[in-house]
């Protein structure tokens, strides 16, 4: 039991001055949500992420269901919430099914990426 | 005092300069979780500490029943992006039923895992990797072997999200192919170890399919099965061997919990449902800078 007790120890000496952990942002909320429909035709999505990102690291392409891009236009941080970034599309998007594809680049160049789809509805 | 190896080698590398991270194993917008009674099919950083088993054996010709507790330990190191080694090993407690109580450690087990091939679009993932299991480290009276084995083995994983399946999307499927050849053909079977996965990623549902708005607690279960075979091929090496575990795992951003039932599946199997728990560390979130990167 004392080996045992020492190999946890020096995990945990390791973890301690290793610094602080720094987990990969995965997308957590959306608006418009994740295979939501919407009836208001939004001009703005905000992605909320698991850790705080910067608008840099992002990208967000927006495209119909056949493969059309449609923005986004500008990718900028939110000034209240550090993990959310909102993409402002050129026009309020028409009715519809929408795809998001996003990445984020973390701290490490390491690359997380997802997407998913909504739809306006006429 | 010989487990004591393993602080020194987490010494040494944590203090080897990194490179790029990589948490978990991931294939295009799927991560694979580190599943417990099988291997997954990705070189990672990571560490199981520990893994914990609870089950009973019954009478053999040779030994009375018993119920046998054990304690896991396993720690995984990217050598390149591609290319991890792993080290586990771990502690054995026989209760035997009408004699005296057994425990020991059990003998030390290499892994060297290579990621051949990743599909991100089709959440693919393909591995090929050999173990080697060191005779003569552990306690006999245990059944730790004096003579050790050699298993290549194959690993995959698939993810279901890009097929049109709606809420099926979450699914995905892990297994493993080893051929396991003692040092001592005389003394033991080749035998065939496979190993399958179904789960089903509620974090993936809710990230890629449709936010259903679960609670965290809930929106980060992977509800799995896994399916474990050990298969003697040559000899008389006894019956097939398996257990089927279903359970549940927790997977946070930096850590996952685990908990199954381990259920035998075959009557040379253990006797009654066990159960398995494990705590896992992504060390590549934990410990970006150093023990969370490959290390060339």
């Amino acid at each position: 039991m004392r080996t045992i007790s020492l190999t946890i120890a020096a995990v945990l000496l390791c973890l301690t001055i290793s610094g602080h952990a720094e987990a990969h942002a995965r997308l957590k909320a959306a608006i418009p949500a994740v295979g939501a429909i919407v009836s208001d035709a939004p001009q703005q999505l905000r992605l909320t992420f698991s850790e705080p990102v910067e608008a840099g690291a992002v990208v967000v392409d927006v495209g119909t269901s056949e493969g059309m891009p449609v923005g986004p236009t500008r990718i900028t941080a939110d000034p209240v919430d550090p993990r959310t970034i909102i993409v402002t599309l050129p026009t309020p998007l028409p009715p519809g099914t929408y795809t998001v594809q996003w990445s984020v680049r973390s701290e490490d160049d390491a690359r997380v990426k997802g997407g998913y789809s909504f739809q306006v509805s006429r | 005092m010989r487990r004591l190896f393993f602080i020194p080698i987490l010494a040494v590398l944590g203090l080897v300069p990194p490179r790029a991270a990589h948490s978990h194993a991931e294939a295009g917008a799927r991560l694979f979780p580190a599943t417990l009674t099988i291997d997954d099919p990705a070189v990672e950083d990571e560490a199981s500490l520990p893994t914990v088993m609870r089950i009973r054996n019954g009478a053999t010709d040779d030994n009375p029943a018993n119920r046998e507790s054990d304690l896991n330990f396993e720690f995984d190191k990217r050598i390149t992006e591609r290319l991890g080694i792993g080290i586990s090993d771990g502690y054995t407690i026989l209760d035997q039923i009408g004699d005296k109580s057994l425990q020991g450690w059990r003998n030390v087990n290499l892994t060297l895992k290579y990621q051949v091939y990743v599909n991100e679009p089709h959440e693919f993932i393909a591995s090929v990797g050999v173990g080697r299991e060191i005779g003569g480290t552990g306690k006999t009276a245990i059944g730790a072997d004096r003579y050790g084995s050699t298993t290549p083995t194959l690993y995959f994983g698939k993810g279901l999200g890009d097929l049109p399946i709606g809420y099926f999307r979450p699914f995905a499927i892990t297994g493993t192919l080893g051929y396991q050849l003692p040092d001592q053909t005389n003394a033991a079977p080749n035998v065939l170890n496979t190993g399958l996965s179904l789960q089903y990623s509620l974090p993936y549902l809710q990230e890629q399919v449709v936010d259903l708005g679960l609670p965290e607690l809930v929106g980060n279960l992977v509800p799995v099965v896994e399916f474990a075979t050990k298969n003697p091929v040559t000899g008389n090496g006894g019956a097939r061997t398996g257990t089927i575990s279903p359970g549940l795992v927790y997977t946070g951003d930096t850590y996952q919990v685990g908990l199954e039932a381990v259920i035998p599946a075959t009557s040379a199997s253990n006797t009654s449902v066990g159960v398995i728990g494990q705590i896992h560390f992504f060390l590549g979130d934990l410990m970006p800078k150093t023990l969370g990167k490959p290390l060339f």
